[in-house]
């Protein structure tokens, strides 16, 4: 599947060559695993969803170090340092989501049952309808269970970090393009995992070892090209898109299970009705366009050849008729309990000033040893393998607080320690004072961030890149013992400037489908106000500074903002130094 | 052929040329936003170095769509420089101050950059003719 895409081909060999390196015993030549006898089924209790019963094909990789990594990397990253019993895992949140996805699956089957079976045999009119929903359902769980396993130390913040690798940008770019939809550095290295010959190899060993006279669970073919695929949202022909929606989409498994999750982790008694949710869920027949043929590209690397329909006016593109997850009308008192769920998760969780202190410093830290790591002369794929057989327990060890580097070691200490950054200056969408029109302009120009080319930087990065220069520029100025240039004066105050990602929802009025008056739903749905409303009064662009560093950094951040902002009146920062 | 644009910029200078010519910008509805930036990337996707060469679109539904081009416009509307007309939120405008200052920062475009705003309001006019309710 990936003969034109040579980037993604070398991260799925990358891998492979990595779990059999560092676990011979699961993927090598002469591997062991599984030892003995397999049952056909266990269950296993979350405290979410209950209790799950898992297939054979589910717990081997569930045995995996591939899924047992997760366990040492927090969901919510460096959260607990503000939700204390936020301390849950990667890895019950893919066991939940696995759950989640399969009952949807399962509510599908029922509420759309005539529509799938005839979608079935619309692809293929010779098919066991019967075995190719079991080989669909264990797809699906297979990949809402690797989801997640490209994840490495702390979640997103690390994300952040290696996505800037060079081969990962560049199979990201691929996996765009294959997808036909934009893809992150997470779902390539999940995707990428889900192909590499190691699983299948332990999959196929498995199978060997299932005792013959049990019959319970799915023991047909399956395919994990059709796994991988699911992963980034897709699936092998248009009529199963719907699946693909399942694991990634606006209201996929994935956030059904981790608003529930990290709320309750954290103590916040948030809720949605998922019941009301697989009530109503059901196969809504649409079309997906496909202007640049990508689409087509990509079901003929899966091995399927649906038919492309020609556009016919005012239709302007040529299309696929597909099957989507859907929701309608009567859901909608769900829908907006998801979106108030995720707001407020932003708000109190993700965006909260102490967990991205916290997050900001692994960052910067995690950049600085990525830098370390390249001066002694490893390469963009050394770098993956280093990403991906770290867990949290990493900041622990020799590379990090036991570091020659005095400078990441004091770092990792102050992570460790939660010694963190405190705000200086937080700059929100005050419109109300004399500087109001300085700072919307300001702020817009965070929001322009896409960028011509790899080669140029983007406005965005261009005024961050500005603003943290003249801060160092600033604080050498008044200090000039602290460091030797501005960039390490930066590094030494523990300085950065915070701009969070703002909460989006997409795809909200597609995914709402029509109701039956034929009015799309979104435009009932007053979802534009509660994001502005979101948006424009909790979200804030910070400085950071180590407390002891604080005076030197607030004169210094003072200049840069009414240099580079404009802002000067007392009002301004009466309100930026208040929180 | 030079262009220095940003999307960003692109969209707000846009956006001036838009209302100056009375052509209503929805907001609920971005299919016309898309198809906008879907065409002008055809058009001037081999004529110099422009944000349009690196811009994506995902094939998720009844016609093209740019995530950049939905974020940026969200972000001109939490940012206050956009207002969004109330009750159905159906169509933006730029008010008087920002336009001011959008104008301004549009004085020093050059040519090529001119050349390609002309463009994208020409394709505006045809796909914002209809999206709006009277």
């Amino acid at each position: 599947m990936l003969e034109q895409f040579p980037k993604l081909a070398e991260v799925v060999s990358t891998l492979d060559a990595q779990l059999k390196e560092k676990h011979p015993a699961f993927f090598g030549e002469a591997a062991t695993h599984p030892v003995s006898h397999l049952k056909p089924y266990k269950v296993i209790h979350d405290h979410l969803w209950g209790t799950t019963r898992f297939s054979w094909r589910e717990l081997i990789l569930i045995d995996s170090p591939i899924l047992q990594r997760l366990r040492y990397i927090h969901q919510t990253g460096l959260a607990y340092y503000v939700y204390p019993c936020a301390r849950h895992s990667r890895f019950e949140h893919s066991l939940g989501v696995l759950t989640v996805a399969s009952r949807i699956f399962d509510s599908l089957q029922q509420n759309s049952a005539s529509d799938l079976y005839a979608l079935l045999e619309s692809i293929d009119p010779n098919t066991d309808t019967q075995e190719d929903l079991a080989a669909l359902r264990q797809e699906l769980r297979l990949a809402a269970l690797l989801h997640d396993v490209g994840h490495s130390i702390h979640s997103h913040a690390s994300e952040r970090v290696y996505s800037e690798i060079g081969l990962l940008r560049s199979a990201s770019e691929e996996l765009t393009r294959l997808a036909g939809r934009k893809k992150g550095v997470g779902e390539v290295l999940s995707f990428c995992y889900a192909l590499t010959p190691s699983v299948a190899e332990l999959l196929n060993r498995a199978e060997a070892k299932l005792d013959p006279t049990r019959k319970e669970e799915f023991r047909g073919k399956i395919n994990l090209r059709n796994v991988a695929l699911m992963i980034i949202g897709r699936a092998r022909h248009p009529y199963l898109q719907f699946l693909g929606d399942i694991v990634s989409s606006a209201f996929d498994a994935d956030k059904l299970d981790y608003l529930l999750r990290d709320a309750g982790a954290a103590g916040l008694p948030l809720k949605y009705d998922l019941e009301r949710y697989l009530y109503t869920v059901y196969l809504g027949q649409e079309i997906l366009t496909d202007g640049q043929s990508y689409l087509e590209e990509l079901y003929r690397a899966a091995g399927t050849v649906p038919e492309r329909k020609q556009p016919i006016p005012p239709q302007e593109f040529p299309y696929y008729d597909g099957y989507r997850l859907r929701l309608p009308k009567l859901a909608m008192s769900t829908m907006e309990q998801i979106i108030i769920c995720k707001l407020m998760l932003f708000s109190y969780i993700y965006h909260h000033q102490k967990v991205l202190s916290a997050e900001g410093l692994l960052v910067k830290l995690l950049r600085e040893k990525v830098e370390f790591w390249r001066a002694e002369g490893e390469d963009d794929k050394d770098l993956l393998k280093r990403f991906m057989s770290m867990t949290d327990s990493a900041l622990d060890g020799s590379d990090f607080l036991g570091s020659a580097s005095a400078l990441i070691a004091q770092y990792s200490y102050r992570i460790q320690n939660r010694l963190l950054p405190r705000v200086v200056f937080t700059i929100g969408n005050f419109s109300t004072h004399a500087d109001g029109d300085l700072v919307r302009k300001f702020l817009e120009s965070l929001q322009d961030k896409k960028s011509k080319d790899d080669q140029t930087k983007s406005r965005r990065d261009e005024v961050i890149e500005a603003f943290e220069s003249r801060i160092g520029e600033e604080i050498l100025k008044i200090n000039p013992s602290i460091a030797a240039s501005p960039k390490e004066a930066l590094l030494v105050a523990g300085v950065w400037f915070d701009v969070p990602v703002p909460p989006t929802i997409d795809g909200l009025n597609d995914v709402l489908g029509k109701s039956p008056s034929g009015v799309t739903v979104g435009k009932m749905f007053p979802i534009e106000r509660w994001i502005e409303a979101y948006q424009a009064h909790r979200y804030f662009v910070r400085v950071f500074a180590f407390s002891e560093h604080y005076e030197t950094v607030y004169r210094a951040a003072r200049v840069a903002i009414e240099v580079i902002i404009g802002a000067r009146s007392k009002e301004f920062f009466d309100v930026a130094t208040k929180s | 052929m030079t262009q220095q644009l940003t999307l960003g910029g692109f969209i707000k200078q846009l956006a001036v040329l838009m209302q100056d010519a009375d052509i209503k910008m929805s907001f609920k509805d971005d299919k016309p936003w898309h198809m906008l930036f879907y065409k002008l990337r055809g058009e001037f996707k081999s004529q110099g170095n422009t944000f349009l060469q690196s811009m994506q679109f995902d094939w998720d539904g009844p016609y093209p769509k740019s995530q950049d081009v939905s974020d940026f416009l969200q972000g001109l509307h939490w940012t206050g420089s956009v207002s969004a007309l109330n009750p159905t939120y159906e169509r933006i405008i730029v008010p008087d101050e920002v336009q001011k200052v959008w104008k301004a920062e549009g004085e020093s475009l050059g040519d090529a950059d001119r050349d390609l705003l002309l463009h994208g309001l020409a394709i505006a006019r045809l796909e914002f003719r209809s999206s709006i309710a009277a």
